[in-house]
């Protein structure tokens, strides 16, 4: 019994230790997770504003009334200098005391005439010397008026000598012949006459106008030079064709002088991104009148607006140039055809205002009209990733076809992938009527993979240059129109294989 | 969710499937041990009338899956690769984990009269309980890619604890008969508990738009690290009682026993809360953002999404699992003994059922062995084993365990029990006296036979 119980008890212990033996060879423990997870990345709505949203500030978008867009370009308002007739008038002029009645020079400039001034700014000075004899004195300015009334002044001159002065704000001088008449009268207590040659002078300090009346003659006002910068264009590449159906440039002038203007161009052209220029060939070219205010509308401001287009202009072949700057220098001539010099006014504030304006109605043909973009980027936020697989639902409610791909460049400008290897992928546009209006929207699923390889290969890329090559519905064969009510949903979701 | 805590909840996971437990049976047909009056305080020891029990451990694992469901080909090696995720096709549309490590520090048994023997222990538990969905462990390990176009409901029943435990029995026996009763009382230390079980991601198939609902708990209690004392035996209280008779047929020995009736821990110090309750769509970022966007992003917003608030506090009553024994014993001659055990196990209105056949044979007079082949719920089979050896009349080393296969295929096993310690034997022995009763008694005449 006891030798069967000591093989029962090795043969147990032999089981137990074979039992003990480790069923594996390795121990892995540090093997990465590799889930899988489906998250949705993005679900937006947009409309052609929402697009718009990332140009520069001087394009918008503008809804019309009957629901169509105009996309505007617009340039910084630009305005001419001052004028100022008197501005090489000497600080103070002073005039002595010669006789009793001095007519002053007051020539009108160069070609023009003034027939009279409302003063702003400036003084008349006298000073007469002292007396022995107490005089009375009255200075009088025949041609200097306040609310009808000629400037006269008397007072009491004897041993003390008298200086004073009259603020010349709010006074008219109204010339005569170019000279302004200067009076002095002294009387004694008996009505006796006396002479006080070289006993005084006069002083007129430098004047500033509020307005003026006369004529102004032909002289030039220059204009700032100015451009409209065309985003949409910028990346555009010759290898596309994008024709809009209606351009117009507006050049939209306010005018405050009151004597006529003609503005002009002096140099107007195009520039696009393989350096074509075109000039711009309109009634600028040879000058266009505008229109001004009549004497009796002093302050007022007149509007002049000028609207280039295919018809008075070769506005459709400079957009069809894809221009990325349109730029131009105005100059505006006055009195140019005003042979009887008549009378108008010039004002301390008149100015001659310009803002020119690109409008395009979204209306018109688009073939393979590529585009880029560049975005920068920055893989290694998406260190745990290993493969990705991108489902792109759209709803694209526009009339546009879009074919996208992406390159993925180095930090050294190489290219080193593409998001998609062979054909990029295609955005079907809406279907339209032959007039160009949609009906309906066009659903589409699109799948991009990002496969381990391939997102090992492109995860030193610090940008992505994406390429849009756009062609309206029926690859460019009939104008189509955008509007408000047109949408372009997105549904973006990523199955992404990840290493924790 | 941070890959740390990913591999936490994994390596978790599968450590606990050594360390979970079942209720062991085959401790209820080792009555020479002290130990056995665990499972029923009518027991009282065979041998001496003193017993001193010195700490013992106790351990059981029952899991679906294997540590050889753990091992993958790899390289011709076969290499122990837990995070590969190869053993998710084994698992259940519900699993369960569950299961107690104890550790009995101390027990004492002694007569205060010849009819009236009392006992007393101390022991500290980890009961570990969980209801694991295959789709918890899916998304943890694949991520929710296997879910696009269905729902994944992934709220997982979550109850484990550490806890101490004071009994006190107390058994009236003579000849035909013993019944005994123990109250418990019960200290919960720590745990953590889940409440509703409601987290279900769907995950649509146009651009993989999430839908969380979620109606779901977790309230966690730490013990007071500056008052460990009253962490261990006063913050969180409960009671539990155990009720057993036992009749003595002459060879024949019937067993009933009902255990931590109306048992309950009622947590309420230390607790923090995570909730969760709501109906949350992720469909992704209203704009495109290229040079802004990265994963951590994403899952970011996913997270907050779920919306769990925390707040210091909250309270869980956890219910003790009713146990329920029912046992046969027939002495076939003095050292052979046959038996049969039902057992039945109702914890949070579900209910588990076992049943056993035993055969013990007092091998020596210092050597009982015993073999019971055991039937649990789904289980198959399990051979068990109870051995006791005493020595020098005073020492009693004993190992039992409800399935003894797998200590021979260790590694291929989803269930593991042992209970391993010795007591101390001290005083007269009690059976001297009760045999001489019984056989006095001439019971066979009085009752008959039962077969």
């Amino acid at each position: 019994m006891s030798k069967l119980s000591t093989l029962l008890f090795l043969a147990m212990l032999c089981c137990l230790l074979d039992s003990c033996k480790l069923p594996y060879d390795d121990v892995d423990l540090n093997v990465k997770l590799t889930p899988e997870y489906a998250v949705p990345l993005v679900e937006t709505t947009m409309n052609l504003n929402d697009l718009f949203e990332g140009f520069d500030g001087n394009a918008y978008l503008k809804v019309q009334s009957d629901g169509s867009y105009k996309m505007f370009y617009k340039s910084p308002v630009i305005e001419t200098q001052p004028l100022n007739l008197f501005a090489s008038m000497p600080e103070v002029q002073t005039i002595p005391i010669t006789q009793s009645d001095i007519a002053l020079p007051f020539p009108s400039p160069a070609g023009m005439r003034i027939d009279a001034i409302d003063f702003k700014k400036g003084f008349f000075k006298w000073r007469f010397d002292a007396q022995t004899t107490p005089l009375t004195v009255r200075i009088s300015l025949p041609q200097f008026t306040k609310n009808g009334q000629a400037f006269s002044k008397t007072f009491t001159l004897s041993n003390v000598a008298i200086r004073d002065s009259i603020d010349l704000n709010g006074w008219r001088c109204e010339p005569t012949m170019d000279n302004i008449v200067i009076s002095y009268q002294a009387t004694k207590a008996s009505g006796e006459f006396v002479s006080l040659t070289n006993q005084g002078f006069y002083d007129i300090t430098r004047f500033e106008s509020k307005s003026i009346k006369g004529y102004f003659g032909q002289f030039l006002l220059g204009l700032p030079k100015d451009s409209i910068n065309f985003d949409f264009f910028k990346n555009w590449r010759p290898n596309g064709k994008i024709r809009f159906s209606e351009p117009k440039l507006i050049f939209d002038f306010d005018n405050t002088f009151g004597f006529p203007l003609q503005v002009r161009t002096s140099s107007a052209e195009s520039n696009n991104q393989s350096g074509q220029k075109i000039t711009l060939q309109s009634p600028l070219t040879t000058g266009v009148d505008l229109s001004f205010s009549a004497l009796n509308e002093i302050g007022l401001s007149k509007l002049t607006s000028l609207v280039l287009d295919s018809k008075n202009s070769n506005l459709t072949d400079i957009i069809a140039s894809y221009p990325t700057v349109f730029s131009q220098s105005l100059v505006v001539v006055s009195n140019l055809n005003n042979s009887a010099k008549n009378a108008g006014f010039l004002n301390d504030d008149s100015r001659l205002k310009a803002s020119i304006s690109m409008e395009i109605p979204l209306i018109g043909t688009a073939e393979n009209f590529t585009t880029f973009d560049t975005l920068v980027l920055d893989l290694s936020k998406f260190s745990e990733v290993t493969t990705a697989e991108f489902k792109i639902t759209t709803d694209n409610g526009m009339p546009i076809d879009m074919a996208l791909q992406g390159y993925f460049i180095s930090s050294s400008g190489a290219i080193i992938d593409s998001i998609a290897l062979k054909e990029p992928f295609i955005l079907r546009g809406a279907p339209t009527t032959a007039a160009g209006t949609t009906i309906g929207t066009s659903l589409a699923y699109n799948f991009i993979k990002v496969d381990a390889a391939k997102f090992t290969r492109i995860r030193s890329a610090k940008k992505i240059i994406m390429k849009y090559s756009i062609s309206s519905t029926n690859n460019g064969a009939n104008p189509v129109r955008f509007n408000a009510t047109q949408k372009f949903g997105v549904k973006l979701g990523v199955r992404v294989g990840v290493n924790l | 969710m941070n890959k740390f805590y990913i591999r936490f909840i994994l390596f978790s996971f599968f450590f606990s499937q050594s360390l979970m437990a079942q209720q062991e049976q085959t401790l209820n047909f080792a009555t020479d041990l002290w130990q056995s009056n665990l499972t029923n305080p009518a027991f009282l020891p065979s041998g001496k009338n003193i017993q001193i029990s010195l700490p013992s451990l106790y351990f059981n694992a029952n899991s679906p899956l294997s540590i050889r469901d753990l091992i993958v080909q790899k390289n011709g090696k076969r290499v122990f690769a837990p995070f590969y995720g190869q053993w998710l096709d084994k698992l259940e549309e519900k699993n369960y984990y569950n299961g107690d490590v104890q550790m009995l520090t101390g027990a004492i048994s002694f007569p205060i009269s010849e009819h009236i023997q009392i006992s007393g222990h101390q022991l500290l538990s980890s009961s570990q309980n969980y209801i694991v969905p295959r789709d918890a462990a899916t998304l943890l390990i694949r991520g929710n890619g296997p879910f696009v176009g269905t729902a994944a409901e992934f709220g997982t029943h979550v109850s484990t604890d550490l806890r101490s435990e004071f009994g006190l029995a107390i058994t009236y026996h003579d000849e035909f008969f013993s019944i005994g009763g123990r109250i418990k009382s019960q200290n919960g230390v720590a745990g953590i508990f889940s409440r509703g079980d409601k987290l279900r991601l769907v995950t649509d198939t146009s651009f993989y738009a999430l839908r969380l609902t979620t109606d779901y708990d977790l309230v966690m209690f730490q013990p007071d690290q500056k008052n460990l004392v009253s962490s261990a035996f006063l913050n969180n209280g409960g009671v539990s009682a155990d009720f057993g008779v036992k009749i003595n047929l002459g060879k024949l020995k019937l067993s009933a026993s009902v255990l931590d009736a109306a048992g309950s821990i009622h947590w309420k110090k230390g607790g923090t809360t995570y909730s969760t309750n709501g109906d949350v769509n992720f469909r992704g970022f209203s704009k495109i953002d290229v040079e802004n966007t990265s994963f951590q992003r994403v899952m970011d917003t996913v997270k907050t999404a779920l919306n769990i608030s925390e707040y210091q506090g909250g309270t869980f009553t956890q219910n003790l699992p009713l146990r329920v024994y029912i046992g046969a014993n027939y002495e076939v001659t003095e050292n052979f003994r046959i038996g049969g055990l039902f057992y039945s196990e109702t914890q949070n209105e579900e209910t588990k059922y076992g049943a056993m056949a035993n055969v013990t044979v007092n091998y020596l007079k210092w050597l009982r062995l015993g073999m019971t082949i055991g039937l649990r719920n789904e289980n198959k089979a399990n051979l068990g084993l109870h051995a006791g050896l005493t020595l020098y009349k005073t020492a009693q080393l004993f190992f039992i365990t409800d399935n003894i296969l797998v200590y021979g295929t260790p590694f291929a096993t989803n269930t593991f029990n042992g209970r391993i310690g010795c007591n101390l034997l001290f005083g007269k022995n009690p059976d001297d006296k009760l045999t001489k009763k019984i056989k006095s008694s001439n019971m066979s005449k009085r009752y008959g036979t039962i077969w």
